[in-house]
């Protein structure tokens, strides 16, 4: 069936396009936030049978990366696989296979792909994959060590300054040093970063959000923890509500939403 | 005896003259998340990738490999290196020997770049400061990277690259029928233009059809539909260029507005004679040979 399927999407592939134009055309269509084409362009190069070598591993990669995107598990794991047998030690596959693993329920897997990731390559962005698997697993102690090691690998990513004051707030240690620290640019997400400092309002994120769907989606996690943090659980139960109904599946905020709704009673 | 060196110094030249057009260095280019593409380097035994970037001046590392090879930094004196959005850098380590494919490189600097400058995957990049020493080959259909001797090999119509210290790539171009200079940038995975000077060189013509805000780009940038780019005499049909302000861009002032990325070079075969200031283009699926 899956044969059939994919025979009939490189059937609608453009006309005359080589594998290798494809492939371009996938990785331009993943960077501009269009799964569905990249992963129509991803499979047309790989069926048709002339793409480089050294592009098959990213072209099951890019695929897996649009698969995800619409939350087809099984898929994106069967060609993150086939990129690690074509490319043993391709780190982007490992983190990404982790965060397909967990999109499985396959926690142990996704926590198993992660650290072969930071082994690979001890860096900010795995670490962050990392804590992200742990904290879906209540693990927050071990979440908050490698939000550390992820903001003290990448001290300019504002993302990362969040993550660990998420991390820092829910095991009772301190941030606010971190978060002073944040070089403010006054772009998104600082205004998160000045309501963690206690300088803005919960009301003040949204005005700041500007009615961009994916950045009221942050807006609503991230003071959804906020709101936790003071004890005020309906509050943030309403805003991860509106979090994962908000979010793109494939941001952060969605999974995170969804993590703390199962464990809000 | 001076003749003796001088006979010496003329069979040296023509023997270096002589250097025959076959590669240095063969490199298996792989491409990193956003379209990059990478090559792989040794150091003290670690397997890095380095991202080929005609738009850098010196090779860089990230802070976390400077850290992982316990490699000591020094600050960066009689230079000011700037990154796009306005970052300056302030440190540079010596690698004591790094090998980049088959090619080994002694003592060499590196600018020490923030980790999140590349994707996480990447330790660095590869920039003129090294690749300006060869003659240049980008087959990016094939994946390979070739280093030739410097001058061994011959141009037939080749386009005149503007002069640059740093060894930029800087031609002119044609966009929707107006020439300007583009700045070919393989550190770049997307490409972009001024919108200030998108609005002077198409006012009209920009206005009748209202550029558009990317959903997928930073806050304030903008998308339009030119209809045709061309280098060399290839043309690049749709070419994606964002519209991005230059208070976000903080591009240098002498820098040229229009930045090609590998989301455009990507369509293209180079040559890079950069000893003689040329570069040959051709469609990314032809070969020099044919």
């Amino acid at each position: 069936m899956r044969s059939l399927i994919l025979a009939i999407l490189v059937c609608t592939a453009p006309a005359f396009a080589g594998a290798y134009d494809d492939f371009g055309r996938g990785i331009d269509a993943n960077n501009r936030g269009n799964p569905s084409a990249a992963e129509r362009y991803f499979t047309a190069a790989l069926l048709q049978g002339d793409l480089a070598p050294a592009y098959r591993p990213m072209a099951h990669l890019g695929r897996a990366r649009a698969f995800l995107h619409d939350r087809r598990c099984r898929e994106a794991e069967d060609d993150l696989s086939d990129a690690l047998k074509l490319k043993p030690d391709y780190v982007d596959a490992y983190n990404l296979r982790a965060e397909t693993n967990h999109c499985l329920e396959h926690e142990n897997a996704a926590l198993a792909d992660a650290t072969a990731a930071i082994r690979l390559k001890p860096a900010a962005g795995y670490f962050y994959t990392r804590s992200r698997l742990y904290w879906h697993r209540s693990d927050f102690e071990d979440a908050h060590e490698d939000a550390i090691r992820a903001l003290i690998a990448d001290p300019g990513n504002s993302y990362f300054v969040l993550w660990n004051a998420v991390t820092g707030m829910r095991t009772g240690q301190p941030v606010r040093a971190e978060l002073e620290a944040a070089e403010d640019t006054g772009g998104w997400p600082f205004p998160i970063i000045r309501l963690f400092l206690g300088k803005v309002s919960a009301e003040d994120v949204i005005r700041a959000a500007d009615d961009r769907s994916d950045k009221l989606c942050e807006a609503d996690f991230y003071i959804g923890q906020w709101r936790l943090a003071q004890g005020r659980d309906d509050e943030a139960r309403t805003l991860f509500v509106r979090a994962q109904n908000e979010c793109p599946r494939d941001f952060v905020a969605f999974e995170a939403a969804t993590s703390e709704l199962k464990r809000l009673p | 005896m001076k003749l003796w060196n001088l006979l010496a110094a003329a069979l040296f030249a023509a023997t270096a003259a002589a250097a025959p057009c076959t590669p240095q260095g063969y490199f298996d280019l792989e491409p990193d998340w956003y379209g990059g593409m990478t090559v792989p380097a040794n150091i003290e035994g670690r397997h890095l990738a380095l991202l080929v970037d005609t738009g850098g001046v010196t090779s860089m590392l990230t802070e976390s490999t400077v850290a992982a090879l316990g490699l000591p930094r020094r600050p960066i004196t009689g230079a000011r290196i700037t990154l796009y959005g306005g970052k300056t850098l302030r440190e540079f380590v010596r690698v004591p020997a790094i090998a980049v494919g088959a090619s080994p490189l002694r003592n060499a600097a590196f600018f020490v770049m923030p980790d999140n400058r590349v994707p996480y995957a990447l330790s660095g990049t590869l920039a003129p400061d090294v690749l300006s020493n060869y003659d240049v080959e980008f087959d990016f259909a094939k994946a390979k990277m070739m280093l030739y001797p410097a001058g061994s090999c011959p141009l037939e119509h080749a386009l005149p690259l503007k002069p640059d210290e740093v060894h930029h790539l800087i031609a002119n171009v044609e966009l929707d029928g107006r020439h300007i200079d583009a700045f070919l940038d393989t550190g770049a995975s997307r490409s972009d233009f001024s919108l200030e000077t998108a609005q002077q060189m198409f006012g009209a013509t920009l206005e009748a059809k209202k550029p558009a805000l990317r959903a997928d780009a930073e806050d304030g940038i903008y998308t339009y539909p030119f209809q045709q780019l061309t280098i060399g005499g290839i043309a690049v049909n749709g070419p994606d260029l964002l519209l991005v302000p230059d208070g976000i861009a903080r591009r240098p002032s002498d820098s040229p507005r229009l930045v090609l990325g590998m989301n455009v070079l990507r369509h293209l075969h180079l040559f890079i004679a950069y000893s003689r200031g040329k570069i040959m283009i051709t469609p990314a699926q032809t070969h020099r040979a044919e």
